[in-house]
């Protein structure tokens, strides 16, 4: 295996679905890591599978997402990573840490600009309700949105932010507002604010489990009146620093969606197998975007699968750690 | 008699005697009868609660009572009128052994019982209480409610005297925070055990088995660690042989929930990333033995996971020293009686008074000094 063309072969296939297919790059990648990736590489071979062992994608051993928290996941000596992401709403002693060299976090790049690019065309002003990624520089939410070119970050008075985009909102140019649920709630607590038309809202991390919860129609309710979008404009993104990808819906029932370069299967905890159609389960992340850390990624996010890939969010299982990127702006303006 | 039965109070000397006399019938007629509530209700099974049942009733004796109210000078002595009670749901005989003891004291007593289990045990013990003395029985109330619950929560912290609570070290901190009256708190303990190099291991890996399988490993009684007196070729022994005693053990276990898996999964996963750690045995996941070459105190994340790990004697009671503020109570196996004294001697100047023989750990009786202190004489303001 040409370990240097991997890159490069990935990114084809994110360019191009065509150049290329999921299970053999995700076979390659996954020999890349086993081979490369020490913590990973032992709990592969506690389950006996190995490169040679396998021959489809869903075999890969897959990672819980807390051993990001107590292991460094990298194939590069982290000494060679000058970018590490931590998950936010924990102190960075107990935060995950997602390693990142040169080449993955060129890889991520592209492979959130395909994503994004593809999901929403013709994005003309992009504001992110979150700091920037120079306040947080180890928050992959606020490099996501600095890759992405937004031209407004939120800074720790939300207040001015709020001022910005009232006044920008004078314009007729759609504006495309990217915010922590917390964030975008904290937002509309100061003022609501009449977007032009054709704009739209994109909500991420939903609100962990603290302050007050809101249902989500409700919330997006509360969206549409106080950013003036229809139901329809407004999205949710699901992402964890622990993956490259991300997932988008639209509208308050919308189902998640991801890039043909991620797969994802609904687990059954009793068998450790696919649920069966329309039972929940835990979601179980192949992206191939995770380059230096690990493909697979086990999570303890319950959700209802359907047939094309896509599934609808159900929460989290009942003890697992609060975590996730609303809790930077709730860090940020909770007083 | 008791506080809300609008009687004159009399001499709690009387009132002693008289919850002696009935705790003493409700336990007989219990242990005789043998009721037991729903099992298909209950989180555990109900076997594995008589393990523990058992034993306390058999306590509930007069003589032991008795000799449980004079060891700590209580007789005679009046608690406060109106005790509450924060019961955790992790075991479900907590709120029997809490109430037992305001009682003894004279203490009338609003329990606040968890809302995720059905609390049948409890129930069963209020019933028994009402069968052999109706008055004493009113003396005792208990609810459900959600924390958040606000208007509950003031009147409760209003009506009682004092609050003996349990929970985690969170929960406690709230719960000092909240309350109007002192406060006598259990948080978040664990136990261990020793094997220590004289130890008969033939026989003894059956009852540590049973001690880690009760309530899941989730009462502060449950072994977290199996400190094993040798090197890693013993302490590897040791692992094997419980792994198999585990294996074989008669002990009903509780139902593999969803939630359940998805964590013994995960942790499971995480153990096989570290380095140090080696699982046991990966076929089943009703419980997991893990075998790690550090000497220290390892805390379970959940659900059966023990660490078995080498030491030396020295190194084990430094260790267990170390961590005696966590750590309830210790199951020793040691054959030679001198031996044995020593160590329970070296654990007691560490502050460690229960400890026991393999499989009796999770029998503990009316008279256990629960975080090493008086039961009754701590509720006496």
């Amino acid at each position: 295996m040409n370990v240097n063309d991997l890159p490069k072969k990935i990114a084809g296939f994110i360019e191009d679905g065509a150049s290329g297919s999921f299970l053999a790059l995700a076979l390659e990648l996954f020999e890349y890591q086993y081979t490369h990736n020490l913590p990973y590489r032992r709990l592969c071979q506690t389950t006996g599978i190995t490169p040679e062992s396998i021959v489809d994608w869903e075999d890969i051993p897959a990672v819980p997402a807390q051993a990001f928290r107590l292991f460094d996941l990298s194939c590069r000596p982290v000494s060679e990573c000058p970018t590490v992401f931590y998950s936010s709403g924990t102190t960075s002693d107990r935060a995950s840490r997602h390693w990142m060299d040169a080449e993955a976090l060129s890889l991520y790049h592209t492979s959130l600009r395909f994503n994004f690019d593809s999901q929403f065309p013709n994005v003309e002003r992009l504001w992110a309700v979150m700091p920037n990624s120079i306040e947080s520089p180890h928050s992959s939410l606020s490099n996501m949105l600095a890759a992405l070119s937004a031209e407004q970050f939120a800074g720790a008075d939300l207040t001015v932010f709020s001022a910005q985009l009232t006044e920008a909102a004078r314009q007729s140019i759609p504006i495309t507002l990217f915010g922590t649920a917390f964030g975008l709630m904290e937002l509309l607590s100061l003022s609501k604010i009449m977007l032009p038309q054709g704009s739209k809202v994109i909500e991420t991390g939903g609100f962990k489990g603290r302050f007050q919860e809101i249902e989500r129609p409700d919330f997006y309710d509360q969206l549409g009146s106080g950013f003036r979008v229809g139901d329809l404009e407004c999205y949710a993104e699901y992402g964890m620093c622990e993956l490259a990808s991300q997932f988008y819906s639209r509208g308050v029932n919308g189902y998640l969606h991801g890039p043909h370069w991620i797969k994802t299967r609904c687990i059954d905890p009793i068998t450790n197998q696919d649920c069966l159609p329309g039972r929940p389960g835990l979601l179980r992340h192949y992206d191939l975007a995770n380059l230096n850390s690990v493909i697979a990624i086990q999570t303890q996010d319950r959700a209802i699968a359907v047939a094309d890939g896509s599934f609808r969010l159900l929460g989290r299982a009942s003890d697992a750690d609060l975590r996730g990127c609303s809790l930077t702006a709730e860090e940020l303006w909770s007083t | 008699m008791f506080a809300n039965c609008g009687r004159t109070v009399v001499d709690v000397t009387v009132v002693q005697e008289r919850v002696v006399a009935a705790l003493s019938l409700l336990a007989m007629t219990w242990l005789a009868e043998r009721l037991e509530p729903d099992g298909e209700a209950e989180i555990f099974p109900n076997e594995m609660v008589w393990h523990s049942l058992t034993p306390m009733l058999e306590s509930f004796a007069a003589e032991s009572l008795w000799q449980l109210i004079d060891s700590e000078q209580v007789r005679g002595c009046r608690g406060p009128a109106v005790i509450g009670h924060i019961i955790a749901s992790n075991t479900p005989l907590l709120p029997i052994t809490s109430v037992v003891r305001a009682l003894l004291v004279g203490g009338s007593s609003i329990v606040k019982l968890p809302s995720q289990t059905s609390n049948g045990w409890f129930t069963l013990f209020c019933a028994y209480l009402n069968r052999v003395d109706p008055e004493i029985a009113r003396a005792v109330r208990s609810e459900r409610w959600p924390r958040s619950d606000a208007a509950k929560n003031s009147w409760f912290y209003e009506s009682v005297n004092l609050v003996i609570a349990y929970g985690d070290d969170q929960s406690l901190v709230e719960i000092k925070r909240a309350a109007l009256a002192p406060v006598v708190a259990y948080g978040h303990r664990i136990s261990a055990a020793v094997i220590t190099s004289d130890a008969d291991e033939s026989n003894a890996y059956d009852g540590l088995a049973s001690d880690i399988l009760m309530y899941d490993q989730g009462g502060c009684l449950s072994p977290h660690t199996v400190f094993v007196e040798g090197n890693l070729d013993r302490a590897r022994h040791a692992a094997v042989q419980l792994s198999a005693a585990l294996k074989k053990s008669s002990l009903p276990l509780v139902n593999n929930t969803s939630e359940r898996m998805a964590k013994v999964r995960e942790y499971r996963s995480l153990i096989s990333m570290d380095a140090s750690a080696l699982i046991i045995d990966q076929q089943t996941t009703q419980y997991t033995v893990v075998l790690h070459e550090s000497e220290h105190l390892h805390v379970s994340p959940a659900h059966c996971i023990v660490y078995v790990v080498p030491g030396s004697k020295e190194g084990i009671i430094e260790e267990i020293t170390n961590a005696k503020l966590l750590i309830q109570g210790i199951a020793l196996a040691s054959e030679n009686i001198h031996s044995r004294d020593e160590w329970k001697r070296c654990f007691l100047s560490a502050g460690i008074e229960h400890v026991c023989r393999f499989g009796i750990l999770q029998q503990p009786t009316i008279h256990w000094r629960e975080n090493n202190q008086d039961v009754l004489s701590c509720l006496i303001l």
